[in-house]
């Protein structure tokens, strides 16, 4: 869903799917929902001016090849070594910010029950 | 009528707007995408135009993703009109608000008392303060003393608003009622008496230093009338009676606005009230006009008179008359505005 990536983070979504290798945006779309397991997906619509802006912010760059299958060619988009920093002070902050969470719903779900008992 | 594809339409308005060469590369862009969305949709059995259809509803909405692509929503008509409607609303506001109420009676705060004491010139018995707010394309205003009855200017001050920019500026004034404490041979010329004092202030933060203006009556404006006798003395602060005429709601170029006026009244000769009608020093009046481009003919109805003895002991008449054939534009030197007459009066 959309919405659901929105508040992920979809800047972090994109660096992550395009760290291991560039991929081209239909092939992004297919890869987040592959890696997710379905969990995530967003539609094609937010993609591309997700990832322009990624372009302008010079975490990713770009570049047309052809198609492997005789078809038009695509434009791939890979980190750039400033998207790759991006991308490790992304992750930081969403394993801290993950972690926190963690342990405010754990908290909050002991509270609960021992309040219950 | 052919009828455009989905798949065009959406490339199309999603990339509206955009520059020449970016807009060619996202099209570019997008059309692989959706294309190779159709040969998989078609490849799973749907028809070519079912397919079209499906990849480009799997895009989502178009409108966001153009904003997004632009980073602005002027791509669209609405977009222009309301941009268009907030450019003009600003401008008639701009233009509109600064000549709101332009003219009007403020009160006096200490500072102006602290200006007041602090100059031997300016101490009068009496003061009254106005606010005039000066637009940008303003770039003189005018002070005049005018007989209030036959509208004779006695004496008229030029300035140039300080600290003016394109937004404008605010200048008050102040006008002090009563006999100045100055030396009427010192200050003013030709004999004439000092009458009033007007000194403007600039705006909050300004460096420019308050300057005072001593207003001078010429004793030869006494009546033209030659059977009236009269002689110039120095009014005392109860014979002063003011009324405010300011709160101006427009103020037009080039057009006189009254600040204030009063009447000199002379409470031992109740007689001569009457005289004092046709007699320009006895009514008087402040008026302001803001100037950008003044008209030759606006000036024809005034003029100004001064009186000197010559080495015979006669009183020679110097007329000044506002010529409708001079080109009176802001800019040149006052003496260009006035054609002189000068006139054996007296024998």
């Amino acid at each position: 869903m959309d919405s659901i990536v929105k508040q992920l983070d979809l800047d972090l979504v994109l660096l992550a799917t395009l760290e291991p290798s560039p991929l081209y945006g239909l092939e992004i779309l297919k890869e987040v929902n592959i890696r997710t397991k379905g969990a995530l997906e967003f539609k094609g619509g937010s993609l591309y001016p997700a990832l322009h802006r990624l372009v302008k912010a010079n975490w990713v760059e770009t570049y047309w090849e052809p198609s492997t299958n005789g078809g038009a060619p695509r434009k791939y988009y890979r980190l750039t070594d400033s998207g790759l920093s991006m991308y490790a002070r992304k992750k930081e902050q969403w394993t801290r910010a993950k972690s926190a969470m963690e342990s405010l719903i754990e908290r909050l779900t002991f509270g609960k029950v021992s309040h219950v008992a | 009528m052919l009828r455009k594809r989905p798949i065009d339409d959406y490339i199309y308005r999603a990339t509206l707007g955009l520059p020449k060469h970016n807009r060619v590369d996202t099209s570019a862009e997008l059309r692989v995408h959706l294309n190779s969305r159709v040969k998989e949709l078609m490849a799973g059995g749907f028809p070519k135009d079912e397919s079209e259809h499906l990849a480009v509803q799997e895009m989502g909405p178009v409108e966001p993703v153009n904003l997004a692509f632009l980073g602005h929503g002027f791509t669209n008509k609405l977009g222009w009109i309301v941009l268009v409607a907030a450019v003009l609303g600003g401008v008639f506001y701009f233009f509109n608000q600064k000549h709101e109420n332009p003219l009007r009676e403020a009160v006096l705060d200490g500072k102006d008392f602290a200006t007041i004491l602090a100059n031997n010139k300016l101490e009068r018995p009496t003061y009254r303060k106005f606010e005039v707010d000066i637009p940008g394309n303003v770039n003189q205003v005018e002070w005049a003393l005018i007989g209030w009855d036959t509208f004779k200017i006695l004496d008229i001050s030029r300035e140039k608003p300080p600290a003016l920019n394109f937004l404008g500026t605010k200048v008050s004034i102040l006008v002090g009622l009563g006999t100045p404490k100055v030396n009427t041979q010192t200050e003013c010329k030709e004999g004439s008496a000092a009458q009033m004092v007007l000194y403007s202030t600039t705006p909050e933060g300004s460096t420019t230093n308050v300057s005072p203006e001593i207003i001078c009556l010429h004793p030869g404006l006494r009546p033209r009338n030659p059977n009236i006798k009269s002689q110039i003395k120095k009014p005392t602060y109860n014979e002063f009676a003011s009324s405010s005429i300011g709160n101006f709601n427009k103020m037009n170029f080039n057009e006189w606005i009254p600040v204030l006026n009063w009447s000199v009244i002379d409470f031992n000769n109740a007689a001569r009230n009457k005289l004092y009608l046709n007699d320009p020093t006895k009514h008087l009046a402040v008026v302001v006009r803001l100037g950008n481009e003044i008209e030759s003919k606006i000036g024809t109805a005034f003029y100004r008179e001064t009186f000197r003895i010559d080495t015979k002991g006669k009183p020679i008449t110097t007329i000044y008359n506002f010529g409708t054939d001079i080109d009176y534009g802001f800019g040149k030197n006052a003496s260009d505005m006035w054609t002189v007459q000068e006139t054996q009066t007296a024998k």
